[in-house]
């Protein structure tokens, strides 16, 4: 080797740590007095780092499930799409059919003949993909047109009078219409406000002061007394307390074995009571923590509705809360972003982050900001399209 | 898996059941992340990389847990977080549940060498496979020189070792140049 070459490998031998004490300290002492020798050994330090970063990384896109998946993915994806494209056609043809007995009807048919058609499918091959889908798009058909009566529905014991008709939240389906009836007002029956007003937060408090000095150029808009942030009563360990009991993991999810955060708005008004505008289940997971996109958000959509209805569900009747105030000191409509973690095996967490908007004006900029579109409770799918395609269709031919 | 447990097998070198459990915090940090202004795609790549600091910084003989380790995570995702609206010139409150402050000391950051790390990653890429190989399978590996010798086909040990320090010599005069036409 030549001795460009041989100096490599003795730093190479040093870095690794395979000399004897004697033949690293009398390196290092050659390394001090050398500034080029000191700079090759740390440019090859680096070197070995970033091959061994590259390495790790690889790792971490494996478990992560980018690297490989996409190619394979991708293939398969064709496929789905067309097992996918035929079944939903043939469960719209005997989904449109029943459809039409059962409107008329009272529920007793329609759960009977759901179950026949459920039979129907179980006579197929079970692992086979578009009985799934077909068994699933099925029981679209009827929550679309007909009333839902479902384990979770009762579970989650509301007012959907109240939750539908006073928010500001446009319901275009008509899924919820006949839960009018059944459900009932629970807020006043459930208010635990008293047992909480002596708890303290201190940690919370000190982390906040932690930022501030590390960030002393932050714009901090409300940082005055006076200028105070809505609150659960009590602070937030009490409120963590009361959505571990009063937050219910919803029977469906649990029994898909998916869990999934929730993006919950809220208004918290003058007087503190919380009226709910959205929710939006953005993560989706299986057991495991693995994401669930696509078609396997698609296939688990009963479960999304219900992890954003049980996570309104709490909000919905939690005590009142503790209004938030503008410089005045005067308690002002506030909107507030919660996130609620369904987990399945473990304790299910709500937590927020500042999202600054909790002034009266920056209220009514959100409102005008965001688009009736996007109040919208369901998730829109190709699979729609493909029922409402056929739907026309069939109507067309019913008219000749 | 008990945070002892990862930790023992990250040592170990058995990395993917650790990195399984560890992964299970993503969707949290994301949410963080999200909440102040980054996208999915940002939020990846920071969880990634704090996935790599951690278990560089647990690799290293010394380290001593002096928290939960979710904790410590959630912790140098907040640094690098704010390290990366700091470029972007933004620099919002964050307030992140359950997380410890870190400095750039503590996560093991240092700005000049990641700058250098970037080129030196791209000067990998540039290198033959070969050279690409023998690195993956000494460094990280850590298989001995024989076995690379063998796997890779080279004719003796020596050639092998040569050829190892001559894509060294190649990568680090590569980086080189690199770094004096950015500077």
């Amino acid at each position: 080797m030549r001795s460009e070459l041989k100096q490599l490998e003795q730093i190479d031998q040093y870095l690794s740590g395979n000399m004897t004490p004697e033949q690293a300290t009398s390196f290092e002492a050659k390394m001090n007095g050398d500034p080029v020798l000191k700079s090759m050994v740390q440019d090859q330090q680096l070197l070995i780092q970033t091959v061994n970063r590259n390495a790790m990384m690889a790792e971490i896109n494996a478990v992560a499930g980018i690297s490989g998946v996409a190619g394979t993915s991708a293939g398969w994806g064709i496929i789905q799409w067309a097992i996918t494209g035929i079944s939903v056609i043939g469960a719209t043809v005997a989904g449109v059919f029943i459809y039409d007995a059962v409107t008329d009807d009272s529920t007793s048919v329609e759960t009977s003949s759901e179950k026949n058609i459920l039979a129907e499918n179980a006579s197929l091959n079970e692992n086979d993909k578009a009985t799934l889908y077909l068994s699933d798009s099925i029981r679209f058909e009827f929550e679309m047109g007909v009333d839902e009566s479902d384990d979770d529905t009762d579970e989650t014991n509301l007012s959907y009078d109240e939750a539908y008709g006073e928010t500001m939240r446009t319901t275009t389906t008509n899924e919820v219409v006949t839960d009018k009836n059944n459900l009932t007002e629970q807020r006043e029956s459930k208010d635990p406000l008293n047992s909480f007003s002596d708890l303290k937060t201190p940690r919370d408090k000190g982390e906040k002061e932690n930022i501030a000095v590390e960030d002393p150029g932050s714009n901090s808009i409300s940082g005055t007394e006076k200028n105070r942030r809505a609150s659960f009563p009590g602070g937030e360990t009490p409120m963590k307390n009361w959505f571990e009991k009063n937050l219910k993991y919803p029977g469906t999810a649990k029994a898909n074995e998916v869990q999934g955060t929730v993006k919950v708005r809220f208004f918290v008004e003058p007087n503190g009571k919380v009226k709910v505008i959205d929710s939006e289940c953005f993560i989706l997971q299986d057991a495991e923590g693995t994401q669930l996109d696509g078609f396997k958000r698609l296939k688990h959509r009963k479960s999304i509705k219900y992890f954003e209805r049980n996570a309104q569900t709490a909000f919905r009747i939690c005590p009142d809360w503790i209004p938030a105030t503008n410089s005045n000191g005067t308690a002002v409509l506030s909107e507030q972003v919660w996130y609620v973690r369904f987990v399945l095996n473990g304790k299910s967490e709500v937590y927020t982050y500042g999202n600054g908007k909790d002034s009266e004006s920056d209220y009514k900029k959100e409102l005008n900001y965001v688009p009736q579109e996007e109040m919208k409770f369901e998730i829109y799918t190709a699979e729609d399209d493909f029922i409402n395609a056929d739907k026309n269709e069939r109507e067309k031919e019913n008219s000749k | 898996m008990t945070d002892q447990e990862i930790i023992a097998a990250i040592r170990k070198g058995d990395r993917e059941p650790a990195l399984k459990v560890l992964y299970k915090e993503f969707p949290k940090i994301q949410v963080n992340i999200l909440s102040s202004g980054g996208d999915e795609e940002i939020a990846r790549q920071i969880f990634h990389d704090s996935l790599i600091l951690l278990m560089e910084k647990v690799s290293k003989p010394d380290f001593e847990l002096s928290s939960k380790l979710s904790t410590f995570l959630y912790g140098i995702n907040r640094f690098l977080w704010k390290n990366e609206l700091r470029k972007r010139r933004r620099s919002p409150e964050l307030e992140w549940k359950d997380t410890l402050i870190l400095t750039a000391e503590d996560v093991g950051y240092n700005e000049e060498k990641e700058e250098k790390i970037k080129i030196l990653n791209q000067i990998l890429n540039q290198v033959t496979d070969k050279c690409k190989k023998i690195f993956e399978l000494f460094y990280f590996k850590k298989e001995s020189m024989s076995v690379i010798a063998e796997k890779l086909g080279f004719t003796s040990v020596n050639s092998a070792k040569t050829q190892k320090y001559k894509c060294m010599e190649k990568a680090i005069k590569l980086a080189k140049e690199t770094e004096a036409q950015n500077a």
